[in-house]
C-alpha cells in the first residue's frame, strides 16, 4: 500500500499542479463571484455512484423478473436523479459572494476573512465554505450575510490562504456542487510578537551608553495629571488620586527632549531576522501601549519618532514586509 | 462519539423499518424480525446515550452468526428466500452499526432493494401505492441528513416537490424505454399453487367456490363466447382410485414432453375469433381454453386441447390465444382407451347393479347414460356446495342416498358410469362463465366459477356433457349465486367481499369500477411490453408518416426532460416585489418618459427631489411619498393596521404624483 502511494504521489502532484494550472486559466481571481454555470462543478457524490449502481441492480432485477413495477422503480430513480441535479445546481446558483477587504493580524493566530453573501433566502442551504488548502482549526461561520473563513499562517507578509471551496450536498445527497473561488485574498500578517525579557527602560540605557541617545531617565516618566476621559486606558488611571476622592485623573507621561526610543533591527545582534523583527514587533506593541513614540530602523528605511495608531501601523507594516518581495 | 443523527433523522429510519418489514412480513422469517427489531431498538438506546456501538469485533462476530443463524432457518426454502433474509439481515444489522452517513446511505440503498423484491411478490394496484410510499419515506431519510436545517414545511414540499416533478419523466421513460428480454433464469420463490391442481377430490372445488379471488381476465377481439360456451379448460383427470380424480402418469409424461417441445401441434381448422386472457398468479402451468386454442409462442397445447405455459405463471401474465371451431381428432390407442375406461373393480355395488338393470331392459350405453341425466334432473338431487359426507362408496352414496352436491359429484357418478359401461371418458375441471363487463370489453372469471365436467368419447371425437347442467341449468346459463338454492351459501366465508354483495346497486357499481380500474392496471402496468409498447406508440404517431418511433420516442424523452427544467426553474416566475417597490417603480417609469432617470445608487430621497425641481407639484407631496416608502420599507415596528393605512396612503400619493 505504502509503494502503491509512493507510486502514486508524484502522478496525483502532476495532475494536482494541471488541475490548479486549468483553474487559474478558467476562473481568474476576482474581488467578486456569482456563483453560476461558468464556475459551478456538479458531480454525482459518492453516493450518488452508488445509486447508479443500485439502479443497475434494479435494472437486472426488472429485467429478469420481467417486472413492470421495478422498472417503473428504476426510471423514477433516474428521473430523480435528473431532478436532484437540477435542484443541486439551482440551491448554490445566483449566489453573489464578495470579499471583503481583510484586516491586518498577526502570525501565527487564525485570520478571518470575510465574504459578503448575497443570496435568496431559501437558496444556499446546507453550504460548507472552507479554504481548499485547510490552514486553521476554526470552522467557518455561515450567515444569511456573510461568511467567515478562517486561515492561519505562521509567516509573516502578505498571506494568500489560497481559492475558497464551496461545496453542497444539498438536497439528497447524490450530487456533490462545489466551485473553487479565487477571491484573491491578502491578509497583512505582522510578525508574531515574542516576549522580550528585557524592560524598556534598560533597552533605552543600553542606547545612550551607546551614545545614540542622550538620556539616562526612564521611559515612563510621569510628567502631569489630566481629566480622565471616556476610552482612555484604565493603566493611565490616577488610583491614588481616586481613591483619595479628588476624582478621575489620568497620568500622563512623557519622555525626555531626546527620550525616543530607537528600535534598531542592527542592535539585535546576529541572532535570526524572524527572531528580531518578531521581538521588534513585541516593542512595538508595548510602547504603543504606553503610548510612547519610537523610532524604527529598518535597515536602511527609518520610521521618525512619532506615537499613536497610525506610526505603529506603519512600522508594523515595515516589520511584515521587511526583506520581502512584494 | 458524536451524534450524526437527530431525532427526526432515525425517527423516519426507524418508520422506514417498521415499514418494510411490515409490506414483507408473508414473507420473513419471524426470527429475523425480532431480530431486527432489537437491533433497531438497540440504536435507539444508543441515541439516547445508554448503550455504547458495538467495537468492530464483536459487529462483524455478529453479523457471521446471525448470517449463519439465518441460512440454516431459510436454506430449504429455496435460493430466492436465502437471498430476501440476507439483504433483510444487513438492512437490519445497519442499526447497530449507523455511525456515519455513508451508513445511512446504504441503509437506504438497500430499502430500495427490498421494496424492488416486494414488487416481486405484489403487484396489485394497493401494494404499488404501499410501496412508493416506502419509497418517499427512504428519500425522507436522505433529506433529513444532507437538508437538516430545513424547516418541516419547507421539508415536505421539497420532498413532494421533487418526487412529483421528477414523475413525468418516469412515465415517459416506462412508456418508452424498450423492455428488453430476461437476462438469466433468477431464482423464484417456492410458492403453493393456488386454483386448480391435477388433482381432485370433491372437497376441493367446493373449497374453492368460497372464493372470490380473481383467477384470470378474458377479453375478445369480437364478440365473446355465448354463456353455455364459457368452459374453460384447465386440467384433464383421467385415473380415478374411488375417491379422488388425478391425471395418469403416462398424461404426465405426455404434458412434460410437450413443455419441452417435444408436443404434437393440434391440427386445428376454421378460425373463430382470438382472446387475451391475463391470469392471475397460481405458480403453476396452466393456461385457461376454450375450445380449440391454438398453441402460441409461450404456450404448448396438449393432445386433449389444453393449454400450457413453459414457464410457471408467477406474476399476472397475459396471453394471446387464437381459437378454432374444428379440430381433427387423434385416434385412440388401445392403452388409452384402457386407461379411460379403468374403474377400480371393487364397490360401489347400487351401481353397478342399477347399470346391470338397464342393460337387461335392453338399452344400449348411450341410452344408459341419458338415463342417468334424466335420474338428475328427475329425482329429487340438489345442487349445494355444503352436501353431506359421503361414504366408502362414493358413487352409490351420491346416487342413492345423499343426491346432494355439486359439479365434481355430478361429473364424478355420470364418469363412473360411463366408464363401468366401457365408454372411454375423462373429467375436465376448468371454470365455467365468467362476468362480462361489456363496456371495459373484458370478462372476470374468479375462482368460485371453478367447475367440472366430463367428456366422452363418441364417434371418434371427444363430446363434452355437463351433467351439473341437467341439476342445476342456471350454473351454467347465469353462474354460481343463482344456481344456490340458499343465496347464503355464496362466498359464505367472505361477508366483506364486494362479490358477495352485489345485489346492493351502489356496492355493485363500486365493485365493477375498481375491477375495471384493476383491468386497467393489469393490462397497461404490469403487462406492458414490447409488442404493447408498439401498439400505443402507433396509435399516438401512427398518423404522423414522416414520424419514425425512434424519433417520436426520443422527442418524448426530450419533452418531458424539457418540463423537468422548466418546473425547477421556473423561468417565468418573477420576484415578489411589495407593493411600495411596485409604486416606486411605476414612478420612476412614469417621470423617465418626462426625462428624469434615476441613476444607479442614487436613493429614493435624492431621486424625488431632483424630480420635484422639475416637477409642478408640490415638493412637500413628494416628500410625504419618501417618508412613507421609508417607513414602510424600513420601520420593523411598524403595526400592521398602522402598515395598511400607510400603504393606502402611499399608493394615493403615487396617483397624485403621476398627475403632474
Amino acid at each position: 500500500m505504502k509503494i502503491y502511494c509512493k507510486l502514486t504521489a508524484p502522478l496525483k502532484r502532476l495532475i494536482d499542479r494541471r488541475f490548479q494550472r486549468w483553474l487559474t486559466a478558467r476562473m481568474p481571481a476576482q474581488n467578486s463571484f456569482i456563483l453560476n454555470h461558468r464556475n459551478i462543478f456538479i458531480f454525482p457524490s459518492k453516493f450518488g455512484r452508488h445509486f447508479l449502481l443500485l439502479c443497475f441492480i434494479l435494472f437486472l432485477l426488472g429485467t429478469n423478473y420481467q417486472n413492470n413495477l421495478i422498472l417503473f422503480v428504476l426510471f423514477f430513480l433516474c428521473s430523480f436523479m435528473v431532478t436532484c441535479l437540477f435542484l443541486s445546481y439551482q440551491n448554490i446558483a445566483h449566489i453573489t459572494l464578495t470579499a471583503t477587504p481583510v484586516t491586518p493580524q498577526f502570525a501565527g493566530s487564525d485570520c478571518v476573512f470575510c465574504l459578503r453573501m448575497a443570496k435568496k433566502s431559501n437558496l444556499g442551504q446546507e453550504m460548507s465554505i472552507y479554504f481548499q488548502k485547510k490552514s486553521s482549526g476554526l470552522q467557518s461561520l455561515i450567515s444569511e450575510e456573510q461568511v467567515l473563513v478562517y486561515g492561519l499562517s505562521k509567516k509573516r507578509g502578505w498571506f494568500n490562504p489560497g481559492r475558497v471551496t464551496i461545496a453542497s450536498t444539498f438536497p439528497f445527497g447524490l450530487f456533490t456542487v462545489w466551485t473553487f473561488l479565487d477571491f484573491d485574498l491578502r491578509a497583512l500578517l505582522y510578525p508574531q510578537p515574542q516576549k522580550n525579557k528585557q524592560p524598556l527602560v534598560s533597552l533605552s540605557t543600553r542606547q545612550s551608553t551607546q551614545g545614540i541617545t542622550n538620556t539616562a531617565l526612564g521611559v515612563d516618566q510621569f510628567s502631569m495629571l489630566k481629566n480622565y476621559q471616556a476610552g482612555e486606558s484604565l493603566k493611565s488611571v490616577a488610583w491614588k488620586q481616586l481613591a483619595q476622592g479628588r476624582g478621575w485623573f489620568s497620568k500622563q507621561f512623557e519622555q525626555d527632549q531626546g527620550g525616543d526610543v530607537l528600535l534598531d533591527l542592527a542592535l539585535y545582534g546576529n541572532l535570526d531576522l524572524e527572531k528580531k523583527l518578531s521581538l521588534l514587533s513585541y516593542q512595538i506593541i508595548e510602547l504603543d501601549k504606553r503610548h510612547l513614540s519610537y523610532t524604527l530602523k529598518l535597515g536602511a528605511t527609518t520610521f521618525v519618532a512619532e506615537h499613536g495608531l497610525q506610526h505603529k501601523t506603519r512600522c508594523l507594516k515595515a516589520l511584515a514586509l521587511y526583506g520581502l518581495r512584494e | 462519539m458524536k451524534e450524526f443523527l437527530n431525532r427526526f433523522s432515525l425517527s423516519l429510519i426507524i418508520i422506514t423499518y417498521i415499514g418494510v418489514v411490515t409490506a414483507l412480513f408473508d414473507h420473513l422469517n419471524p426470527a429475523l424480525i425480532i431480530f431486527g427489531l432489537l437491533c433497531a431498538s438497540y440504536r435507539v438506546l444508543n441515541f439516547y446515550g445508554r448503550l455504547r456501538l458495538m467495537s468492530t469485533l464483536l459487529l462483524s462476530l455478529t453479523a457471521i452468526l446471525s448470517s449463519i443463524v439465518i441460512i440454516l432457518l431459510v436454506y430449504q426454502q429455496g435460493i430466492f428466500n436465502v437471498m430476501l433474509h440476507l439483504i433483510m439481515l444487513g438492512f437490519s444489522l445497519k442499526f447497530l452499526e449507523l455511525k456515519s452517513i455513508r451508513d445511512v446511505h446504504f441503509f437506504v440503498n438497500t430499502g430500495v432493494v427490498l421494496i424492488a423484491l416486494f414488487f416481486i411478490f405484489n403487484f396489485s394496484i394497493l401494494m404499488a401505492i404501499v410501496g412508493v410510499f416506502l419509497i418517499l419515506l427512504l428519500l425522507a431519510i436522505l433529506l433529513s441528513i444532507h437538508g437538516s436545517s430545513l424547516i418541516r414545511s419547507r421539508f415536505i414540499k421539497l420532498l413532494l416537490k421533487s418526487s412529483l416533478i421528477s414523475l413525468p419523466l418516469a412515465l415517459v421513460l416506462f412508456v418508452v424505454i424498450p423492455r428488453f428480454p430476461t437476462l438469466w433464469k433468477m431464482p423464484l420463490q417456492k410458492h403453493a399453487t393456488t386454483g386448480l391442481s391435477d388433482r381432485v377430490s370433491p372437497g376441493e372445488i367446493a373449497q374453492l367456490s368460497r372464493s372470490s379471488e380473481l383467477a384470470f381476465r378474458a377479453s375478445f377481439s369480437q364478440q365473446p363466447v355465448i354463456e353455455s360456451e364459457r368452459y374453460w379448460r384447465v386440467m384433464i383427470l383421467d385415473a380415478f382410485d374411488g375417491q379422488t380424480w388425478s391425471q395418469s402418469s403416462a398424461k404426465k409424461d405426455q404434458e412434460r414432453a410437450a413443455k419441452q417441445g417435444q408436443g404434437k401441434p393440434l391440427i386445428l381448422s376454421s378460425p373463430k375469433s382470438n382472446y387475451d386472457v391475463i391470469v392471475e398468479p397460481h405458480y403453476n402451468y396452466w393456461i385457461p381454453a376454450l375450445d380449440y386454442a391454438e398453441q402460441s409462442l409461450h404456450t404448448v397445447s396438449l393432445s386433449d386441447y389444453a393449454l400450457r405455459t413453459v414457464d410457471p405463471v408467477v406474476k399476472r401474465a397475459l396471453f394471446s390465444v387464437n381459437l378454432y371451431h374444428q379440430v381433427n381428432p387423434q385416434p385412440l390407442t388401445k392403452i388409452e382407451t384402457k386407461q379411460l375406461t379403468n374403474t377400480p373393480l371393487k364397490g360401489n355395488l347400487k351401481t353397478q347393479n342399477w347399470i346391470d338393470v338397464n342393460l337387461k331392459e335392453g338399452l344400449n350405453k348411450q341410452q344408459i347414460l341419458k338415463q342417468l341425466l334424466n335420474k338428475f334432473a328427475t329425482d329429487n338431487f340438489r345442487y349445494t356446495l355444503n352436501p353431506p359426507p359421503l361414504g366408502i362408496d362414493q358413487v352409490d352414496d351420491f346416487i342413492f342416498a345423499t343426491q346432494a352436491g355439486f359439479c365434481v359429484h355430478y361429473a364424478s357418478a355420470y364418469l363412473y358410469v360411463a366408464r363401468r359401461l366401457g365408454v372411454p371418458a375423462r373429467m375436465v375441471t376448468g371454470y365455467l362463465g365468467g362476468e362480462w363487463q361489456a363496456e371495459d370489453n373484458f370478462m372476470s372469471i374468479r375462482q368460485y366459477d371453478a367447475h367440472a365436467w366430463v367428456e366422452i368419447w363418441q364417434e371418434d371425437r371427444w363430446l363434452r356433457v355437463d351433467p351439473t347442467a341437467y341439476v342445476a341449468p342456471e350454473r351454467v346459463e347465469l353462474g354460481l349465486q343463482q344456481s344456490l338454492s340458499d343465496s347464503n351459501e355464496f362466498l359464505a366465508d367472505e361477508y366483506l367481499s364486494l362479490q358477495r354483495w352485489r345485489n346492493v346497486e351502489l356496492l355493485n357499481q363500486l365493485r365493477t369500477k375498481l375491477a375495471q380500474v384493476d383491468y386497467l392496471w393489469a393490462t397497461w402496468v404490469i403487462n406492458y411490453d414490447n409488442h404493447k409498447q408498439l401498439r400505443l406508440l402507433q396509435s399516438w404517431f401512427g398518423e404522423l408518416q414522416w414520424l419514425n418511433l425512434l424519433y417520436a420516442g426520443l422527442m418524448m424523452l426530450c419533452l418531458a426532460f424539457i418540463i423537468l427544467v422548466l418546473l425547477i426553474f421556473k423561468p417565468w416566475a418573477r420576484d415578489n416585489l411589495s407593493v411600495a417597490d411596485k409604486c416606486y417603480l411605476q414612478l420612476q417609469r412614469y417621470y423617465s418618459k418626462k426625462g428624469v432617470f434615476r441613476r444607479k445608487g442614487q436613493t429614493i430621497t435624492e431621486f424625488c427631489k431632483q424630480v420635484s425641481l422639475q416637477s409642478n407639484l408640490p415638493a412637500a407631496q413628494f416628500e410625504n411619498f419618501v417618508c412613507k416608502y421609508n417607513s414602510l420599507k424600513y420601520d420593523m415596528t411598524l403595526p400592521a393596521s398602522e402598515r395598511k393605512k400607510q400603504l393606502k396612503q402611499l399608493h394615493f400619493i403615487c396617483r397624485q404624483l403621476q398627475k403632474g
